[in-house]
């Protein structure tokens, strides 16, 4: 009785789980990008050119879905209590990946624990500008710069606790003066005060920058591992090896999503990603389309949480 | 002791309490000095002179020169009314949906006016939910709850 | 004649029958959406956003601008009639316009509104073609210091603001720098009195807060007084403008106009704070101060200038550095890059075409706008025949569902309660709350600068008295503070005083 009761329930679950493999694959509903950002922002655009290829290649509607707020965290939330089916996806990059979980001591979502990669999408790199009045013309000049004058060395970021806040102090550290913060109120406001000689040094994702001509802000160097503009050297090849790092934004899905799912929308990514057009409009901005595997992107995640949460950690910021 | 002028005595009474807990809450905060001001240090001065503001206003709402209008009089119906239907609204509209939760807070909110009749504020729902069905769900496309969620499937 | 061959290209590019029709389309939409209270332009540019990334640039930006002035426009009608900002900048609007209303004169607020916007959106489009480029050096002049200044001077100079006590104004811009001061300190990052709310994290909405100390609150007085505003129905005057309206409206366009022009330029909530502004430059101005906030012609023409003339400059750094002042021009920027234009200093070498075609549909748009607003001035007057105990709880569903959109979070509606109740208490207590807006806009700029200014300084406060742009404001700061606390150097000082501080 007992053994038959067995056969029957193992019999069930086989029939259960054929019918429910190939479904498995399938994305039930329209599929949501939630975009922790409003509308019409740098992260918000890319979302949305995802969104309107892989409408194509998945057969299915796409739509992106804002959450605004807190700095991207409210967005998150909200996303991690979603139903892992792979109908919802989510925009991340490092502030809420690698630098939230070093700074806010009670974080409502844990990166690891809650999602899962899919793919990244876009790398954007750092620049350290100066307005076009100033004696600053490279590197080297930069740092001796800061050396003579310890009492006017001042470097405004975008926000307090961005990656670009914690550049500048590692820009301070290798000159071995410790360089007054002063974050502004977005890259808008920041630029604003570099043209305007208000901020001797400005530190920012170089796509904020790069769209100005150099008689507006003089960009110094990028912080990538290779070139952004072949006339503008990294920091690695002026001598400076450790400012070096990227930022990104890639896509995750709650962490319970089944693994052939995820696959499937990380093929279906990287292929919108790859796609000429939507190339040629990233590139547009100034960053990079990237396009990987989960595997690729978890250990991007890895590799920039080592990299950044011992300089977080060691500049004491604090969020709370 | 008589007080003069009630409204200014309370005003002052209101204007301390908030300059007092600006200053209990930043005291939590990092103060900083002049040279280097965290974000504690403004909000803790401004509620330092909000405090000494309203003490002014307290004492000249006591023993002031001032005639008086009297103690403000308050009717709890109307104000209680339309902060229960708002609330509620935002509470029910993800569950609920849009449209059920537009009709309630029509019906509930019109409870406040003294010309309240059931049958008006019925049809005053339902040509409102229908206005709202139209305008936002299928004019401007608004990303929102617009049915049940039972109805919906998920909850 | 170079910049009348550019026109000819703007004309050119904006008066084909389908840029024509997106123009008509964009200023229609954002009337509508401007009347709704609650609802701006944030919300709707963010919705039809994605929809107009298949149209081709020109038409898209000229369909998103259109949104943005119509909005404008349409905000003022919604704090005239039924005192609710439709718009952030449209808060002054309330004070005297929806006096004029309750007085019979609803018409004529409305029509003056959309007069002086027209007048304020040509000349400010024709500021734009000329000055664009040396305008926008402007913003560059401002550090920290001049920043500061500017703004402890709008801060002494909205006790203006206020009719009644003035040390109760006084103590409402303080409470209202102290609300500004919720949500992430920009320049350290730090949560303050978020009691541990993500939601506040960003501090409390504008739109909640307006909404509350105004909408919300005025629908519990209106109750409580057992209002049927029957008067509203009874006494409609003519829609048009007297001469005397005229005579008196004028001059506070112009200056309206001017104000909004050069605010408009800065970053940073351009409108809102161009219509306070204006407003305190007429009352001060004003040999009569005591009839505002009675129901002034000038207190509604003036600002609705000002944040019209500001919406169109503010399109000054976007176009001519790519730098965008507020969250909406930063959405239209997402819409060029989308198209792939980057915006900058270079689209108007680039694509100058789109540039001029901007330039002119805004003009033609307030062309539409005036044309489109002066017949529905008597639609929406009649609006007010509707019996008031149908018409609030219209009024309290479009300001919930257009809360619940500006974050798609049903937090902002909670919190737009707690600003009715606080409303409220201010209301029995007799305590303005314009003043409490201004601090509150104002405020976290006002921190921010000074902390960065005397951060950057290493703690030397003279920068503020050393740099001439501040030390000027400064003195005019100095200098209103002695005129608002002299009355006694004060031309009519006798009746100012019997007026203006009976209650003090």
């Amino acid at each position: 009785m007992r053994r038959c009761c067995v056969g029957v329930l193992v019999a069930m679950m086989v029939v259960l789980c054929a019918a429910g493999m190939p479904a498995a694959q399938e994305i039930k509903g329209p599929i949501k990008i939630v975009v922790p950002y409003p509308a019409g922002g740098g992260s918000d655009v890319v979302a949305r050119l995802i969104a309107d290829k892989l409408k194509d290649s998945l057969g299915q509607t796409v739509i992106v879905e804002n959450k605004p707020g807190a700095g991207g965290r409210i967005g998150t939330e909200y996303a991690k209590g979603q139903p892992a089916d792979g109908a919802t996806m989510l925009l991340v990059n490092p502030a809420l990946f690698v630098v939230a979980p070093v700074v806010f001591s009670k974080l409502a979502y844990d990166p690891d624990a809650d999602f899962a990669p899919v793919s990244l999408i876009q790398i954007y790199q750092f620049c350290a500008s100066v307005p076009p009045v100033s004696p600053i013309k490279d590197v080297k000049g930069l740092i001796e710069w800061i050396k003579k004058n310890p009492n006017q060395a001042n470097y405004g970021s975008p926000a307090a606790g961005s990656l670009p806040h914690f550049f500048g102090l590692m820009i301070g550290k290798a000159a071995g003066v410790e360089m007054v913060h002063s974050s502004y109120n977005g890259s808008g406001p920041l630029v604003t005060a570099l043209i305007g000689n208000q901020i001797p040094i400005g530190v920012d994702a170089y796509d904020a920058q790069s769209a100005y001509h150099p008689d507006k802000i003089r960009i110094l160097a990028t912080a990538g591992t290779s070139r952004k503009q072949p006339d503008i050297p990294t920091f690695k090849e002026a001598g400076f090896p450790e400012i070096e790092g990227v930022g990104w934004n890639a896509l995750v899905v709650p962490a319970k999503t089944p693994k052939p799912v995820i696959d499937k929308l990380s093929a279906a990514v990287v292929k919108a990603v790859r796609s000429p057009d939507v190339v040629e409009k990233i590139k547009g901005m100034g960053s990079d389309p990237a396009g990987t595997t989960p595997e690729e992107c978890s250990a991007v995640f890895k590799k920039d949480r080592e990299r950044w949460v011992p300089i977080i950690k060691a500049s004491g910021f604090k969020a709370e | 002791m008589r007080i003069r002028h009630p409204k200014d005595f309370l005003t002052g009474v209101m204007f301390v309490f908030f300059g007092a807990a600006a200053m209990a809450l930043s005291s939590g905060l990092t103060i900083g000095g002049a040279a280097k001001m965290g974000p504690g240090y403004f909000p803790l001065v401004l509620g330092g002179f909000m405090v000494v503001l309203g003490s002014v206003i307290l004492l000249r709402g006591i023993a002031g020169a001032q005639g008086s209008p009297g103690w403000p009089i308050l009717q709890l119906k109307p104000v209680a009314i339309i902060l229960v239907a708002v609330v509620l609204f935002s509470q029910i509209l993800k569950p609920l949906g849009l449209l059920l939760s537009t009709a309630v807070l029509v019906v509930l909110a019109s409870r406040a006016s003294h010309e309240f009749r059931w049958k008006e504020a019925l049809l005053n729902a339902a040509a409102l939910t229908a206005i709202v069905l139209v305008v936002f769900v299928y004019f401007l496309d608004f990303q929102m709850p617009v049915w049940p969620s039972f109805l919906s499937g998920r909850l | 004649m170079e910049l009348l061959s550019n026109l000819a290209l703007g004309f050119q590019t904006a008066v084909t029958p389908m840029n024509l029709l997106y123009c008509l389309v964009g200023a229609l939409i954002g009337t509508l959406i401007g009347v709704l209270p609650g609802i701006g332009p944030v919300q709707t540019i963010a919705i039809l956003l994605p929809t107009t990334f298949a149209l081709p640039p020109v038409s898209a930006l000229i369909m998103l601008a259109g949104i943005y002035y119509g909005a404008q426009y349409g905000g003022s009608t919604t704090s005239i009639l039924v005192n609710v900002p439709g718009e952030a900048s449209s808060v002054v609007t309330c004070l005297d316009g929806h006096q004029m209303a309750r007085q019979g004169r609803a018409g004529a607020a409305l029509t003056i509104s959309a007069l002086g916007s027209f007048a304020a959106g040509s000349f400010a489009t024709l500021v734009l073609a000329v000055l664009a480029v040396p305008l926008s050096e402007l913003a560059f002049q401002f550090g920290p210091a001049e920043y500061f200044s500017l703004m402890v001077f709008g801060l002494i100079g909205s006790v203006v603001l206020a009719s009644g006590s003035m040390l109760k104004a006084v103590g409402m811009i303080v409470l209202g720098l102290l609300l500004g001061m919720i949500g992430t300190d920009v320049t350290s990052g730090a949560h303050r009195f978020t009691f541990g709310i993500p939601e506040l994290a960003d501090g409390v909405g504008f739109v909640s807060l307006a909404m509350g100390l105004f909408g919300i609150c005025d629908i519990i007085n209106s109750l409580e007084k057992r209002e049927t505003r029957d008067i509203l129905k009874s006494k409609l005057t003519g829609l048009w403008l007297k001469k005397e309206d005229l005579r008196m409206a004028a001059p506070a366009v112009l200056r309206g106009t001017l104000c909004g022009s050069l605010l408009g330029i800065l970053p940073g909530g351009g409108a809102i704070i161009s219509s306070f502004t204006a407003y305190m430059i007429e009352k001060k101005c004003a040999r009569d101060p005591e009839r505002f906030g009675q129901g002034d012609i000038r207190g509604v023409a003036a600002p609705e200038s000002a944040n019209n003339a500001a919406a169109q400059t503010s399109f000054v750094p976007l176009l001519t550095l790519g730098i965008p002042p507020n969250v909406i021009l930063a959405m239209m920027a997402g819409a060029m890059m989308i198209h792939g234009i980057q915006p900058g200093p270079r689209v108007i070498t680039s694509n100058p075409a789109l540039f001029w075609g901007v330039i002119v549909s805004m003009w033609l748009g307030n062309v539409i706008l005036v044309v489109l607003n002066l017949p529905l001035v008597g639609i929406w007057v009649r609006l007010l025949s509707v019996p008031y105990r149908l018409l609030y709880p219209a009024i309290l569903v479009f300001c919930c569902i257009g809360l619940y959109s500006v974050n798609n979070n049903t937090f902002d509606i909670g919190l737009t309660a707690l600003c009715g109740l606080l409303g409220y208490v201010f209301h029995k207590l007799e305590c303005e709350p314009a003043p409490l807006i201004l601090g509150f806009v104002l405020g976290p700029m006002l921190e921010e600068n000074l902390r960065r200014g005397m951060l950057l300084s290493r703690g030397d406060p003279s920068v503020f008295f050393t740099r001439p742009l501040s030390l000027v404001f400064l003195v005019l700061a100095a200098g209103m503070l002695i005129a608002v606390a002299l009355p006694a150097i004060r031309r009519g000082r006798e009746r100012a005083f019997k007026e203006d501080y009976t209650n003090v």
